[in-house]
């Protein structure tokens, strides 16, 4: 450290020298046990994750969603009814191998002691309960082997009364999609077409090279033909001119692309749902949700500028509507609609909806669970704490741990607590440097 | 009755000048962790500063300047101003700074970003010429 010495011309007595040596010696010894311990600290992270139920709407709140499973609501003022459950999550970026979660009760509470608390993995939309299952989507054009012709127009499976009529209206042929009577089923039966005067709602057009579908009878535009081929194929429309266009009313509001596509826009990417623009935080948090790079379509500030934008998309968010989950184990496959995943019932429905890679999960893996026992913290005595090894879920996929607490009588919890650490592991260390090599590749 | 002696309790100047000296140690510490940790932040955001605030560092910093101006005003101790192209650790700053300016424009193709490097270092060593140049008498 010779060269950093910037004092040389301050010279000192021989006994000062030596006094002065041994301090400055002191002072570096300090300073390499101040760098390894941010080096630990870099490559086995500690990461605490907190939850004060006495400000849910503070920013610094790191736990997500602390909800009871009666209600699904957020236990107000923290209180929690005997036999509840109180569920919440926590997102930590990277890979952890423990867990101590800790509960700080309010007075009058009850012992938490020998109490098991339980937690799995998975991803936070993979989580919701599973809903109805899904017929197919609108505008799919469907025949069956008994030559009989359906479209899907506002929900309902509507028949073609006759061949005629199809070829009337100018359906390709070719647009049509085999499927067993078994297949149709999910979808209910609307009334048939029977008059080629008219064409049914979400009937796809292709008009001076512009994608429209036909909704309410007005003729809604395609943003652009990326945004109708996220959605649609382009052997499902029917071509006109534009005199077509004085037919039906043209609506001002535009289509875009399907619920869940990741599009790129400048440097940043985006998740688009219900015409919303989330922003997703960095690359670590693309591949912790499971999005793949091949999926990211580019698309001009102006397709994207018909999205509004919202607050960044973050390890703490759940994947929005229209996300298609992949169950690996069961090969089936899972739609996100308003916090529920809904069953996409068979090859012939998939297809109809999944334009995109669809994110891996695995239900089995979900419903591991792990248990610990809560204990007494030693120094306060309402405060009640487990330790879990989390060795077991380590090898999982999913983001997010679900933790969940029942309460055998009536408490009120004022603070969640939790830490998630990695052992001081040659695993852990090939890990995180695995890691940072990857960030540094991917810049 | 006997008097009691107090003694006028004093900081010895050799004391004032070992804490001089260590300043100077710990602010060439400072220094080295600042650039190390601004070198990091630009290969990898959030690498470090996820881990120490670049505020406090900072503000740890300008503390020993404070310091180190505070004793050397009452040891009388004081310094020729070196022109910059004198300063012996000239290459390993230029260094420094080409990598974390090159560093900050990874987008820009590599002819660009080390045009643009090498007129902002001259720029700025222009400007140190001029703010720290004596005064012509």
């Amino acid at each position: 450290m010779q060269i950093f010495d910037l004092t040389k011309k301050v010279r000192l007595q021989p006994t000062l020298q030596k006094k002065y040596n041994t301090l400055r010696m002191i002072l570096h010894v300090f300073f390499v046990i101040a760098m390894l311990f941010v080096a630990y600290r870099i490559l086995f992270p500690i990461i605490p994750l907190d939850f004060d139920l006495s400000t849910p709407n503070s920013t610094k709140n790191t736990l997500v969603s602390p909800r009871l499973s009666s209600t699904n609501e957020f236990p107000s003022k923290g209180a929690v009814k005997p036999n509840d459950t109180l569920l919440f999550n926590a997102n930590p970026e990277g890979q952890f191998s423990n867990a101590n979660i800790s509960f700080i009760l309010g007075k009058n509470s009850t012992n938490l002691e020998n109490i098991p608390l339980k937690i799995r993995r998975s991803y936070q939309a993979f989580f919701y309960p599973t809903g109805e299952p899904l017929g197919f989507k609108n505008s799919t054009l469907l025949s069956t082997i008994d030559a009989n012709y359906y479209i899907i127009s506002n929900g309902l499976l509507r028949k073609f009364a006759n061949t005629d009529i199809i070829l009337a209206l100018g359906y390709p042929k070719s647009a049509f999609a085999n499927v067993s009577s078994e297949d149709l089923k999910l979808n209910t039966p609307g009334t048939d077409i029977t008059s080629a005067d008219n064409y049914p709602d979400d009937t796809l057009f292709l008009i001076d090279n512009t994608f429209y579908q036909l909704r309410n009878q007005q003729l809604f535009p395609f943003i652009s033909a990326a945004a109708f081929l996220s959605q649609f194929e382009s052997v499902s429309v029917i071509s006109k001119n534009a005199d077509f266009l004085k037919r039906y009313p043209v609506s001002e509001i535009y289509l875009g692309f399907a619920d869940g596509t990741l599009v790129s826009s400048a440097d940043s990417v985006y998740i688009l749902s219900e015409d919303k623009s989330y922003p997703i935080e960095n690359e670590v948090t693309f591949s912790a949700m499971g999005f793949d790079w091949e999926n990211v379509i580019p698309i001009s500030t102006d397709e994207l500028g018909a999205y509004k934008k919202q607050k960044q998309f973050t390890n703490n968010s759940a994947h929005p509507n229209g996300t298609i989950f992949l169950d690996q184990k069961k090969n089936s496959y899972f739609l996100i609609k308003d916090n529920k995943k809904l069953p996409l019932g068979n090859t012939a429905i998939i297809q109809t909806y999944s334009k995109q890679k669809p994110i891996l999960a695995d239900s089995t893996a979900s419903e591991k669970e792990l248990s610990c026992v809560m204990q007494k913290k030693i120094l306060n005595s309402n405060a009640y704490q487990c330790n879990i090894s989390l060795e077991n879920l380590s090898g999982l996929v999913g983001n997010d741990y679900q933790i969940a607490l029942t309460f055998p009588a009536t408490a009120n919890i004022s603070k969640i607590e939790t830490t998630f650490s990695t052992p001081l592991t040659f695993a852990s260390l090939k890990n995180s440097l695995s890691v940072i090599k990857n960030r540094l590749e991917n810049r | 009755m006997k008097k009691m002696k107090f003694e006028k309790i004093t900081i010895k100047k050799d004391t004032i000048l070992i804490a001089y000296k260590l300043l100077h140690d710990l602010l060439a510490l400072l220094l080295f962790t600042f650039t190390a940790t601004l070198v990091a932040e630009g290969l990898l955001p959030g690498l470090v500063s996820s881990k120490i605030s670049f505020s406090k560092m900072t503000i740890t910093l300008f503390g020993v300047l404070a310091a180190i101006a505070y004793l050397g005003k009452n040891l009388n101790i004081t310094y020729d101003t070196v022109k910059i192209n004198k300063n012996k650790n000239l290459p390993l700053i230029i260094l420094l700074s080409f990598l974390l300016i090159g560093n900050s424009m990874l987008k820009f193709t590599l002819w660009e970003n080390i045009l643009i490097t090498l007129v902002t270092l001259f720029i700025f060593s222009q400007l140190y010429e001029i703010i720290f140049a004596p005064e012509d008498k």
